[in-house]
């Protein structure tokens, strides 16, 4: 009982605290619990699909442990390294996790897992389709010891289907979840944004599913009028590439109703306008959205053209789609007279929708970002200075998300209390385990 | 009808809702259990509140555009309002956590408390954009790095690209690892002792990106694309073609996943496609009940009377206030 409060009390206060005593809390979020607080997930997933689902609900306070192999998690080894040779990446995307080693090629790693399984309200995996059930640790494996686990599966195709088990890389669901298709100019190859944005979407979905399911299973508590729950788990099925084809929005239904296929349109939006990029004096590029009557009419305005002028009888968005290259060669001529900055000025002014195609160094240094602490500075013990990652999306007002700490720096510090915390297990009977090479075990320096 | 409701969800520019005294101090007053959710450009708060939101510009100043493109040709738009979609996504996020606050956790071996209060979800579009970048803040703050455009390829991961077959179709292959990197050579009918057999690394493969992109873009060129997608998944080496509307329609694994639902438009006597919606669960799954009312104000009446016992004649009477508009469905 008593070690049972001790483990919960050291989970209130946001996991194993760090040597030197610090927490890091945004100030804005002193005082404020996160809402889901109370929620256990088990992270069984490497790289960027199933553990950026983990991130987000580890940011929103749910006790997330993350299951390391003995090697650990791969991403915490790719694109820049500090000079401990931990990525900067693992630091935003690893935060607020347990990380606990298991090697899960061998039984009795499988069977640690399984138990601690049946202790969670979530788990999470992205492994191929099939393997966890070859690991005995499928859906119906778990649902026999822990009816109310809500079992997350992230991979390429989903579950199910001709693809089910092909390999799934970001680069090639996006292409087939339809976005490579439209992004890009048609005389050049289609265009891959420098992200994995395939995977960080099925995360979101991720996300998504475990929140609805975690609904259903606990029901609605309105005072006029609850809802029924039935306190059962389920499965939620994500797959990439329909993680991708969520972002298309008419694109079918104008399809089969109109014969229309959306292609890629290069620095505009197709049936708009205008809605375009244009370089100022000094080689910067401006967006400019005045796609709307009274909007074109202000642009007008500020660009100083006559009220008799040719421009001007382009009133509706029919008539400025049919005029697309007089529009957009207007603007252009007059933007590319100063540098961008003034132009900017000028059509703020006119409360024209405009804005500088931002590099992460403007995002840094902008007002408006710092005002609503996009940035959060963690400390790194190891680098002995401070980081900054991206604070996360949405913003609550009551129950906010927050960092807790930037990502354990070595798999396997929290073994021993997430094993003491979730299943009771002495320090003896982890050691055992240890010897077994079941699970890892890693001291934090003092 | 607010304070009968679990959620509000308002998109007006941000000051609007308090003009009109819906704001959330005035519908908290009423109903304290109320979460109230607020879309907007740039956010409630920040010195851009204010100023109007359009997907474009904000998909700019979230960093999207900046990444998205070839070096040397403008920076490209996805032609989709993608920065709206995704702050419907933050929206969806923010309402489940916010009714996960409220209404508590239940589990049989420990539930955890709920105070059963609402409160505000604010969402700003450039911060849903912002949500996708996933390293690049701290790559920059920590080495300096600022992420940029990459034209058809992914930077730092070789190979990962485009290629064209000889139907003039582009094939997507995505080798960047070593035993894939190894597989594909193998595919490609490379011998054990060529030169490209000793990019057996990340890093080394990222220094000759060149040579391995061009070997790999004159195999592909040699033959129709599909011929070249069957050999790559006899290797099993990730690869597909970039899918339009057309293609994704006809293809088995959508059709399999029951990705396009049929919904019947009756004013039109047929039928239509419409995307099906993810994540899909198992045992509470989403579904279209109907394909969008197509006129405003045919539930008035019912939801009058439904959330707030409203009657017919007091509804006609709001009706003739001007108050509201009941429209009636043909039979």
């Amino acid at each position: 009982m008593i070690r049972t409060y001790l483990g919960m009390r050291r989970l209130a206060l946001g996991g194993r605290r760090q040597p030197n005593g610090r927490k890091w809390l945004c100030s804005q979020h002193k005082g404020k619990r996160p809402p889901l607080e109370g929620v256990r997930v088990l992270e069984l997933g490497q790289l960027i699909a199933g553990p950026w689902a983990g991130t987000v609900l580890a940011y929103f306070g749910a006790d997330v442990v993350k299951v390391e192999p003995p090697n650990g998690d791969p991403i915490r080894g790719w694109r820049m390294l500090d000079e401990t040779g931990t990525s900067y990446w693992w630091r935003g995307h690893a935060r607020n996790k347990r990380s606990i080693c298991v090697d899960l090629n061998t039984e009795q790693g499988r069977e640690v897992v399984k138990k601690l399984a049946g202790e969670s309200d979530v788990i999470i995996e992205n492994f191929r389709p099939g393997k966890m059930e070859e690991w005995k640790l499928g859906p119906e494996d778990l649902e026999r010891i822990n009816p109310e686990l809500i079992y997350t599966r992230i991979s390429g195709y989903g579950q199910t289907g001709p693809y089910s088990k092909m390999p799934g890389f970001a680069s090639v669901c996006e292409a087939v979840g339809g976005l490579r298709y439209v992004n890009g100019f048609p005389d050049r190859p289609s265009v891959r944004p420098n992200l994995s944005m395939g995977d960080t979407l099925a995360g979101l979905q991720g996300v998504i599913g475990i929140l609805l399911a975690l609904q259903a299973r606990n029901g609605n508590k309105r005072k006029s009028k609850d809802a029924p729950s039935d306190g059962k788990g389920q499965v939620v099925d994500v797959a990439i590439y329909e993680s991708v084809f969520s972002l298309l929005e008419g694109v079918v239904s104008e399809y089969d109703g109109a014969g229309v296929i959306r292609g890629p349109s290069g620095s505009t939006l197709t049936g708009i306008v205008p809605s375009n990029l244009y370089k100022g004096s000094d080689g910067k590029d401006i967006i400019i959205g005045a796609n709307g009557d009274s909007l074109y009419s202000r642009l007008l305005d500020a660009m100083e053209i006559g009220k008799e002028h040719q421009l001007r009888s382009h009133d509706s968005n029919k008539k400025r789609v049919e005029n697309q290259g007089e529009i957009d060669e207007a603007i252009g001529a007059w933007v590319a007279m100063r540098p961008t900055g003034e132009t900017l000025d000028i059509l703020k002014t006119f409360r024209i929708p405009s804005g500088l195609i931002y590099s992460v160094e403007d995002m840094v240094n902008d007002p408006h970002y710092v005002d609503r602490e996009m940035f959060e500075g963690v400390e790194i013990p190891e680098l002995k200075k401070s980081l900054k990652i991206p604070a996360i999306s949405p913003r609550l007002s009551r129950t906010p998300g927050r960092t807790v700490h930037p990502g354990r720096s070595a798999p396997g510090v929290d073994t021993l209390d997430v094993l003491e915390d979730w299943l009771g297990l002495q320090t003896d009977e982890v050691e055992a385990m240890v010897e077994e090479g079941a699970v890892r075990h890693r001291k934090v320096p003092q | 009808l607010a304070g009968e409701s679990d959620v509000i969800i308002e998109n007006f520019r941000p000051g609007k809702m308090e003009e009109w005294k819906l704001g959330p101090e005035d519908l908290e007053r009423i109903n304290p259990e109320l979460i109230y959710t607020r879309i907007s450009g740039y956010g409630q708060t920040g010195p851009y509140s204010k100023m109007p939101g359009f997907a474009s510009v904000c998909e700019a100043v979230g960093g999207l555009r900046y990444v998205n493109g070839f070096p040397d040709r403008p920076s490209v738009r996805p032609n989709l309002s993608m920065g709206d979609t995704l702050a419907g996504l933050q929206g969806v996020i923010g309402i489940l956590l916010a009714l996960q606050a409220r209404n508590g956790n239940k589990r049989k071996s420990k539930d955890a408390p709920s105070d059963g209060k609402g409160q505000v979800v604010d969402v700003a579009i450039y911060e849903s954009v912002f949500s996708l970048l996933e390293g690049v803040v701290s790559e920059y703050d920590g080495a300096g790095v600022i992420r940029g455009p990459s034209g058809s390829t992914l930077t730092g991961i070789v190979p990962s690209n485009l290629y064209k077959g000889s139907d003039g179709k582009d094939i997507i292959i995505g080798a960047n690892g070593d035993s894939l990197y190894s597989r594909l050579l193998d595919a490609m009918e490379i011998g054990k002792e060529h030169q490209l057999r000793s990019h057996d690394s990340n890093k080394k493969r990222v220094e000759n990106q060149g040579e391995i992109d061009e070997a790999i873009g004159a195999w592909v060129a040699m033959r129709p694309t599909g011929e070249t997608l069957d050999i790559l998944k006899t290797f099993r080496i990730p690869s597909g073609l970039i899918y339009s509307v057309e293609d994704m329609v006809n293809d088995p694994h959508y059709v399999d996943r029951e990705m396009f639902e049929g919904v019947e438009i009756p004013e039109l006597k047929k039928s239509l496609k419409i995307p099906a919606i993810s994540p899909r669960l198992s045992r509470t799954p989403g579904r279209t009940v109907h394909p969008g009312r197509s006129a405003p104000g045919v539930d008035t009446l019912d939801v009058l009377e439904d959330w707030l016992g409203l009657q017919t004649d007091e509804v006609e009477a709001m009706v003739e206030e001007g108050a509201v508009r009941h429209r009636k469905v043909p039979q």
